[in-house]
């Protein structure tokens, strides 16, 4: 059942402030779910807490708002235990890269096929425009008392050195082009990364529009990027180039894809050759009930099959 | 004098060939048609530090409860013996290496001060020399035990002459020696012993070979002592039993409710439920295959519960093993479970805290922990089980709960439990039965929360042309945030009143048990895994002229307050005890807060050891007779 | 060295549990050290050890149970201890040891 053209929003009423990213980022979504004709049955989107984790509402599939970082751990128990299911995590900067920081590396790790949309706007937007992880040093956006004085962390080089295999920036006010980044990493098979820019209008006053209209750059518009890992022996030389490219932030700000490796196996994969017959036979649809409501294993295959717990008592005596 | 029941202990280095000891004992002792209880004691601590198992043996039942003092001391090392001799009953028999004769509790780097102390203060009140041989001697001289020296060195050479031995295995050989001198004192056909050996080391049939050749060597040169402790012939009367670990019954229990998804973050007492369900993650049956499940080594407890709760909505039996460290981080995932009405078992296996504690030692302290943490009201439930029997029942059991009624279970259990070996009969799986609660088809108008029902029908994500909204806000029947007062009312109200539901409708029988005899002059109540030695206790006070009732608690939450009630009516409150593995005993506060019943008599135990029968009995006897109301057990090494 | 027999040779390794056996690395097989010695002993001197010090970065010191891994150690622990090059960990230590934290 695919939806005629925009029924992929719900009829909520989006309570964003005027002028957010969010928006674009919405709609860049909706126009790629759209565009992909995935049926919204088997969509999941997993948002975490905060401005972004109310996306999940506002797009008509499935949807699951879970707990302050933690999206990418529900999303895994989503996706394994059902792989027919296209799975879609929304986060925070906040969300994702600070409280929820030991998933986002250990979804990497693993290559699970799952892409990780951020919300990445430097700020924590409702509880009022505190500091987020990758808010730049020394930066006092209005909502601050004081100058920031932590570092930032680089979603690109996180996002990288954790091994995702598909890692892009987009720019939120961008929407056709975040919408190609977004089929695209909902195409790949493998842990999918996009850092969304996404300016703040109400507590950010210096990661604003205008702001990033100067500095963004695409990718594919310098002269022949080509971010695809042709085999093992190009993995290193595509690495450095997308951190190369992933460093830049002052003066230029690159969007597009960094890099795109599908010679990694994706974590269903894996699995698949220690698990016979997963992923058709998954968790979610495997047989645990026979006839009138006993279990499969039974008092003719119980002993059988635990038989290294079970002793026969010697006979006679 | 043929003796009923055997109780003893194998001491020696955590590492050094215990684990293996116990098994092939066990098994030898299971052919034979004995019933075993074993419990492992160890540090936080991977080899080097003292551990020692410690074992009940009957030819009448299957054991429920340990025993001091024990009849036999197999002692690997000196400090096997400088920390058990006293425990070694009169006319019992300590098995040694004649090598440590001239050790002395100064020479053992591993043993911990406080307990060298009171060890050399013990000694210096009796007045013997601190070193192994003394001790022996005054032992055998003052006592009537029998020391058993043997010469491991001089049978491994023996051994190393006719066989190739691999310097690597020799633990395996030194097991040997413990195991089959053992069996020799307790006077045991050493074809279960040969059993024994077959089922350990199965697949590696040179250690079986070259152990039997050793059983040999061993018979001929310990003649003298065979039948020293002679233990009668069995008369238990069962042609198989299952030889297991209550960790191994959970997982076995989960496999047969048909988990699919387990998650765990490693850490004892709970990190081997895990391996074996990964060990059985596919099972090749008859042509087909059972499963999969998936068994996840997620980051953290939090990505253990939250992962588990994914599965969950898609359909899949899901669960989660922890011990208490890790259930504190799972809290913020129970919330989002009751807000969510999430199916999810989480299986919590207690152990001495707070903070680390004791990582590998006994504890009943996390009750109130199960019972009431997380922020906000919402349902759930926390199941207990007394033995490994009824731990495999009741992991059942939590699952048919979590998806009735929509909630998550917690399984509560312990390490005394967890990790003790016992002879237990086959489950009986026609009693068996799988209840996956309300489910839906879903369809285009499809309401998650839909409040029509208390429990509203459950479609699954990736249902056939359904879609549906999950939200840690307060939502409405779709699972979209709305805060709307009234909305909060029904469907606050929807999520609690589900307990009530569960409290009418759970069977008696998962609620609570009671054991003994019929208008008792005293009630013992308690909770997992004291029920072994409650009910051993009860036959010991009945010899004493006591008639007494065990109660077990296995719903702790919701409280059964109806079945509870009617217990306790005909019972004079002051003739009633509650027990548990605590400093607080805080069953007894449960029981006052949703029943107002004030239980005043209690016995603790929080030394991370299990509470045994005699000091158990004697508690038990001194609050009957006295006014004294609180009674704390310290037995132990 | 507190005793005469394979645990002052050099060849000598012994098992973690057992020190009285372990592993001849010249005879490459299990040998029994406790009393009488073979004729390929060699005792072993404080600079075999400190070569083993340097070249692998640990010594073990038998009687205390204790890993040494300076040379102001080794010389403390040498002279009245046993101690060794290496130790051979049993391979059921794996099977052995709980899930103990």
């Amino acid at each position: 059942m695919v939806p005629e053209v925009n029924s992929y929003k719900t009829d909520l009423w989006v309570d964003w402030c005027p002028g957010c990213g969010n928006f674009g980022i919405l709609t860049a979504v909706t126009k790629a779910l759209e565009e992909l004709k995935l049926e919204p049955s088997r969509t999941v989107i997993v948002s975490g807490i905060g401005c972004s984790g109310k996306i999940a509402h506002f797009v008509n599939v499935n949807g699951v708002h879970t707990l302050h970082g933690r999206a990418i751990p529900f999303a895994m128990g989503i996706k394994l235990a059902n792989p027919d299911l296209t799975v879609i995590v929304h986060g925070g900067d906040g969300d994702l890269l600070s409280i929820g920081g030991a998933h986002f590396v250990a979804l990497g790790r693993r290559n699970l096929d799952v892409v990780v949309v951020m919300h990445d706007n430097g700020v924590y937007g409702l509880t009022k425009g505190q500091a987020s992880p990758t808010l730049q040093l020394g930066v006092k956006t209005k909502s601050l008392a004081k100058t920031n004085i932590q570092q930032p962390v680089n979603p690109i080089l996180l996002a990288l050195a954790s091994g995702y295999t598909f890692v892009a920036r987009g720019y939120a006010l961008d929407v056709n082009h975040l919408k190609e980044i977004f089929k695209k990493a909902i195409t790949h098979r493998g842990a999918a990364f996009v850092d969304v820019l996404q300016p703040c209008v109400t507590f950010n006053d210096v990661l604003t529009a205008d702001y990033y209209r100067k500095r963004i750059h695409k990718l594919e518009d310098e002269g022949g990027w080509d971010p695809l890992v042709k085999d093992i022996d190009d993995r290193r030389s595509k690495l450095f180039k997308a951190i190369e490219k992933g460093l830049e932030w002052d003066s230029k700000i690159y969007t597009g894809i960094f890099y795109l490796d599908n010679s990694v196996m994706a974590f269903e994969e894996r699995l698949s050759e220690r698990l016979s017959r997963y992923p058709l036979r998954n968790p979610s649809n495997s047989k645990i009930v026979a006839d009138n409501s006993r279990p499969i294993i039974g008092s003719d295959n119980f002993e059988k099959i635990f038989k290294d717990f079970v002793v026969y008592v010697r006979k006679g005596g | 004098m043929e003796l009923n029941e055997v109780s003893l202990i194998l001491g020696g280095a955590q590492g050094s060939g215990l684990e293996a000891s116990m098994l092939i004992l066990s098994r030898a002792l299971a052919y034979g048609g004995y019933g075993v209880i074993a419990d492992r004691e160890y540090y936080s601590n991977i080899t080097g530090r003292h551990s020692y198992i410690h074992m009940n043996v009957s030819a009448t039942n299957i054991p429920r409860s340990l025993r001091y003092p024990v009849n036999l001391l197999a002692a690997m090392d000196s400090e096997s013996i400088f920390t058990h001799f006293n425990d070694v009953a009169n006319g019992g028999v300590i098995i040694y290496d004649r090598g440590v004769d001239g050790k002395r509790i100064s020479d053992v780097p591993s043993m911990e001060d406080a307990l060298k102390l009171r060890v050399l203060k013990h000694l210096q009140d009796l007045n013997i020399e601190s070193d192994v041989a003394s001790i022996l001697t005054y032992l055998e001289k003052e006592r009537r035990i029998t020391r058993v020296g043997v010469d491991f060195t001089r049978w491994l050479r023996m051994l190393a002459s006719k066989f190739e031995l691999q310097p690597r295995v020799l633990s395996r050989y030194v097991s040997g020696i413990i195991v089959v001198t053992t069996a020799l004192i307790l006077g045991l056909d050493l074809e279960y012993v040969k059993y024994g050996f077959e089922a350990q080391f199965g697949n590696r049939k040179e250690i079986v070979k070259e152990n039997l050749y050793l059983m040999d060597l061993i018979k001929e040169d310990l003649n003298q002592y065979g039948g020293l402790l002679q233990i009668k012939k069995p008369t238990i009367n069962s042609d198989k039993v299952m030889l297991a670990t209550g960790n191994d019954f959970v997982a076995i229990g989960k496999i047969v409710a048909g988990v699919r998804y387990q998650s765990y973050y490693p850490i004892t007492p709970a990190a081997d439920e895990s391996f074996l369900l990964e060990k059985f993650e596919v099972i090749e049956y008859d042509g087909d295959v059972i499963g999969p499940i998936i068994v996840m080594q997620t980051e953290d407890e939090i990505a253990a519960i939250t992962s588990a709760m994914g599965a969950s909505l898609t359909g899949s039996r899901s669960s989660t093993a922890t011990s208490g460290p890790g259930f504190d981080l799972m809290v913020e995932g129970l919330s989002w479970a009751g807000m969510n009405e999430v199916p999810i078992v989480i299986t919590y296996y207690q152990r001495g805290g707070p903070s680390t504690g004791q990582p590998t030692r006994g504890s009943q302290s996390d009750l109130f922990n199960a019972a009431f943490s997380a922020h906000g009201e919402f349902a759930r439930v926390v199941l207990s089980s007394g033995d490994h029997l009824e731990a495999f029942y009741d992991t059942v059991n939590a699952f048919n709960i979590a998806e009735r009624y929509q909630v998550p279970v917690i399984h509560l259990l312990d390490k005394f439990l967890a990790n003790s070996l016992a002879t237990v009969p086959v489950p009986d799986l026609s009693k068996v039965t799988i209840d996956r609660g309300f489910t839906s088809n879903g369809g285009k108008d499809y309401k998650r929360f839909d409040l029509n029902h208390k429990i509203s029908p459950r479609a699954f994500l990736g249902t056939l042309n359904t879609v549906m909204w999950y939200s840690g806000d307060e939502h409405d029947e779709y699972g979209h945030i709305v805060e709307d007062p009234e909305n909060r009312i029904s469907m606050y109200s929807k999520r609690i009143e589900k307990l009530q539901i569960i409290e009418s409708e759970v069977p008696e029988e998962i609620k609570l048990r009671l054991y003994g005899e019929g208008s008792p002059d005293y009630l013992i109540v308690g909770w997992g895994s004291v029920k072994g030695v409650a009910l051993d206790a009860l036959d010991e006070l009945r010899k004493a002229g006591y008639r007494g009732m065990y109660l077990d608690m296995k719903m702790l939450y919701p409280f059964p307050k109806k079945e509870f009630l009617k217990v306790i009516s005909g019972v004079d409150p002051s003739r009633v005890i509650a027990v548990e593995h605590s400093y607080n005993v805080s069953i007894s506060d449960l029981i006052s807060m949703s029943t107002n019943v004030k239980i005043v008599k209690k016995v603790a135990k929080f030394t991370g050891r299990p509470m045994v029968l005699n000091e158990f009995v004697e508690a038990i006897i001194k609050l009957l007779t006295s006014k004294e109301e609180y009674k704390v057990l310290r037995y132990g090494a | 060295m507190s005793k005469v027999g394979c645990l002052c040779c050099l060849y000598f390794k012994p098992h973690i549990y057992v020190s009285s056996a372990g592993y001849c690395s010249l005879k490459g097989r299990c040998v029994f050290g406790d009393g009488v010695v073979c004729g390929e002993y060699r005792d072993k001197v404080i600079d075999d050890l400190k070569k083993v010090l340097s070249d692998v970065g640990w010594v073990y010191c038998v009687t205390c149970r204790k890993t040494l891994v300076d040379e102001f150690e080794l010389e403390d622990h040498f002279n009245s201890h046993d101690v060794v090059a290496d130790v051979l960990i049993d391979e059921a230590v794996s099977d052995e040891a709980p899930s103990a934290d």
